[in-house]
């Protein structure tokens, strides 16, 4: 799950960029509006968190360009202003949530998870595949019963193949959405990612199809 | 509770009264002396009447007629008119029947001009009187008796001072009827009268914090409450944007506050549940004392706007050296202007002398340095200059400001405002020149800026701060 986190403020900039990896998200940040609404425009980004009070360009903005130019990623704005014009506006505007500073951390993760659940309009917290349970709420999978480790990264490359069960998931599609732009370009992260999750989970759950990507299915190869 | 209406309404009652009560006397007045002239000639006609009848008979005795057919009233008894025929020793010689018993005063006139005079009889009869000394005629000749007689008449005046108080109970209905009338006409005229002041009352009644957008229409009302309403208009209009600028510096004020709030919490957070290398943390500590520098220099300088919003006339004089008080306030932005390369030129009279309060002014003169050593482009000049004007001293701050519009220029000295309004992170909170302006006009002296084109070139601009101090 790629995520673009819009914020003036340095020291937020760097903790919640920080807090979101640790999820497993891809992280860009943009430390102003036209920053953020060209990397917006440039990337396919599941959510963005967007300050309001940016230079540049304001958040509203951003948010109104990005959706006048047919952009339907799921925003969740930021703001220090919580009076209820402030949030109406914002909602008028195409925001998809509202958060106020300051916010506790926690808030703020479990809310862009909803935005990027909502990306794919997945509601089922929970989902099985073959012998493989996932728990997207709990984020725990198992196989047979038996609880599979996971790092946060895996975890979303495992959840972005099964919310789009059973379809060819693009490499490129791949690292567009779980790797960030710290990842070097032409590096093999994905391929290096899906191996080690085909350990961990065994055999007959993700496949590969040459030239086209990957994709999770229960079938024996 | 005094009331407008009521003690309006009470004088006019009261002045009504006096009117009514005033016009009844006079009425009364009026009406008695007519009454009294008609029945005075009655009783003067009778007066006459009798005194025709009186003669002198052959042997000198003297008698009244009162068998004449002209004079029936004397004989019935204790009739209307009465007659008493004195001597002029005062001895009685004649009385008519209808008097009984009953002694009369004497009263004296001449002829031409009997006297009159009021008596009350034991019997209970009240009497007007009319009496004269007159010369009787002697029977069947043509000349007067030389005895001289004292004949006094009266008539029962029951009648007339009946008529009197029967006309003194109808005044007195009258009366008491018009004013329950006029009271009620006035109190509905002054009720009626007052009903704009009333309205107006409502009106202002109306208002509270929330509705200080509310004017009052001044057209319709009477001249005497325009001035009024028209008061109250420019009284509300001061209030609303007294509230106004209020809710703007809290509202500013909170958001503020809650940026650094919120990254010290997430800070927090982030450390408690990431694990981070040592160069993170290290990361996180000196964003944390950066943050928290940054709320102090807020709070700072938001406890000196509401000491100087308090500090209204508690400015001190004292002699103050316009030069020395200008270099130490720069010695606080000296390290931060060289680090930005940024040159100081300052050409400042040595004797200049105000009388001022030297930590206000030095809290201007600090705030006008620390925004040239912060604004001023990176590698340019600040220029400081001071000069006498005519009864004040100017002291100019002056430095490049290409980035400042004509539209920047009304929002320079507002609280909070900054040029690029949402940099969160900004080491400044736009306070610093309100500050100054603020305590410029605590200290009698007034602070303004102004764009020039720059002196060097012909595409930049430069900002020019006058500072000006009075110097009595």
């Amino acid at each position: 799950m790629r995520v673009l986190f819009v914020e003036d403020s340095q020291v937020l900039r760097r903790s919640v960029r920080r807090a979101l990896r640790h999820e497993g998200f891809a992280v860009d940040v943009a430390e102003d509006g036209a920053e953020g609404l060209a990397a917006a425009e440039a990337n396919e980004y599941d959510a963005i968190v967007l300050d309001v009070m940016l230079p540049k360009l304001d958040g509203l903005t951003v948010l109104r360009r990005l959706r006048a130019a047919g952009r339907q990623t799921h925003v969740l704005l930021l703001t220090a202003r919580d009076t209820v014009a402030d949030r109406v506006e914002g909602l008028r505007q195409g925001a998809d949530d509202y958060l106020v500073k300051p916010f506790a951390l926690d808030e703020l993760l479990a809310r862009v998870a909803a935005l990027c659940r909502r990306a794919y309009g997945a509601k089922e917290s929970a989902l099985r595949v073959g012998a493989l349970d996932l728990d997207f709420s709990a984020r725990r999978v198992s196989r047979s019963g038996t609880p599979v480790e996971l790092t946060a990264r895996e975890w979303r490359l495992l959840e972005y193949l099964a919310r789009r069960l059973g379809e060819v998931v693009p490499r490129a599609e791949i690292e567009a959405h779980i790797y960030d732009e710290m990842v070097e370009p032409m590096s093999n992260v994905v391929d290096t990612a899906i191996y080690a999750l085909r350990q961990k989970l065994g055999p007959g759950l993700i496949h590969t199809r040459r030239g086209l990507g990957y994709v999770l299915e229960a079938r024996e190869e | 509770m005094k009331t407008l209406r009521g003690q309006l309404t009470l004088r006019l009652v009261v002045v009504g009264a006096l009117l009514l009560g005033a016009a009844g006397v006079a009425l009364h007045w009026q009406v008695k002396r007519a009454l009294g002239a008609e029945f005075d000639a009655g009783l003067h006609g009778l007066l006459q009447a009798v005194t025709t009848l009186t003669e002198q008979m052959p042997g000198g005795k003297i008698e009244i007629d009162v068998a004449h057919e002209n004079a029936p009233q004397f004989q019935r008894e204790r009739g209307a008119d009465v007659f008493v025929l004195r001597a002029e020793d005062g001895r009685e010689i004649q009385r008519s029947l209808s008097l009984c018993d009953a002694a009369l005063p004497p009263v004296a006139g001449s002829p031409a001009q009997p006297e009159f005079a009021d008596a009350m009889l034991p019997d209970g009869r009240v009497l007007r009187l009319a009496g004269v000394h007159f010369f009787p005629a002697i029977e069947d000749e043509e000349r007067l008796s030389d005895t001289k007689v004292a004949l006094v008449v009266g008539r029962d005046r029951t009648a007339m001072d009946r008529s009197l108080a029967m006309l003194r109970a109808a005044l007195f209905i009258i009366g008491a009827s018009a004013l329950a009338v006029l009271a009620i006409a006035i109190a509905w005229g002054v009720n009626s009268g007052l009903a704009p002041v009333r309205r107006l009352r409502d009106e202002v009644c109306a208002v509270d914090a929330g509705k200080l957008r509310t004017r009052f229409d001044v057209a319709p009302l009477p001249a005497e409450l325009q001035p009024v309403a028209a008061s109250l208009n420019e009284l509300l209009a001061r209030l609303e944007s007294a509230f106004d600028r209020e809710r703007r510096f809290t509202g500013t004020a909170a958001h503020e506050l809650r940026t650094p709030l919120a990254e010290l919490r997430v800070l927090a957070e982030v450390n408690l549940k990431t694990p981070a290398t040592a160069a993170e943390q290290a990361e996180s500590w000196r964003d944390a004392l950066a943050t928290t520098q940054r709320m102090e220099r807020l709070a700072v300088q938001l406890l000196a706007l509401t000491r100087g919003e308090d500090a209204g006339g508690v400015a001190q004089r004292m002699p103050v050296d316009v030069a020395s008080a200008v270099s130490e306030a720069w010695k606080q932005h000296e390290a931060r202007a060289q680090s930005r390369g940024i040159a100081l030129e300052m050409s400042l009279p040595k004797d200049l002398g105000i009388p001022s309060d030297p930590t206000l002014l030095g809290v201007v003169l600090g705030n006008l340095c620390g925004n040239s050593a912060e604004h001023a482009p990176q590698g340019s000049r600040v220029r400081i200059s001071a000069a006498a004007e005519s009864g004040a001293v100017l002291v100019l701050f002056r430095n490049r400001a290409d980035a400042l519009t004509a539209a920047d220029m009304p929002h320079l000295f507002e609280r909070f405002w900054r040029k690029d309004a949402a940099r969160s992170d900004a080491r400044h909170h736009g306070l610093g020149l309100a500050l100054a302006q603020e305590f410029a006009v605590l200290i009698g002296g007034t602070l303004d800026a102004r764009l020039w084109p720059a002196a060097s070139d012909s595409t930049g601009q430069e900002i020019e701060f006058t500072l000006r101090l009075p110097c009595a």
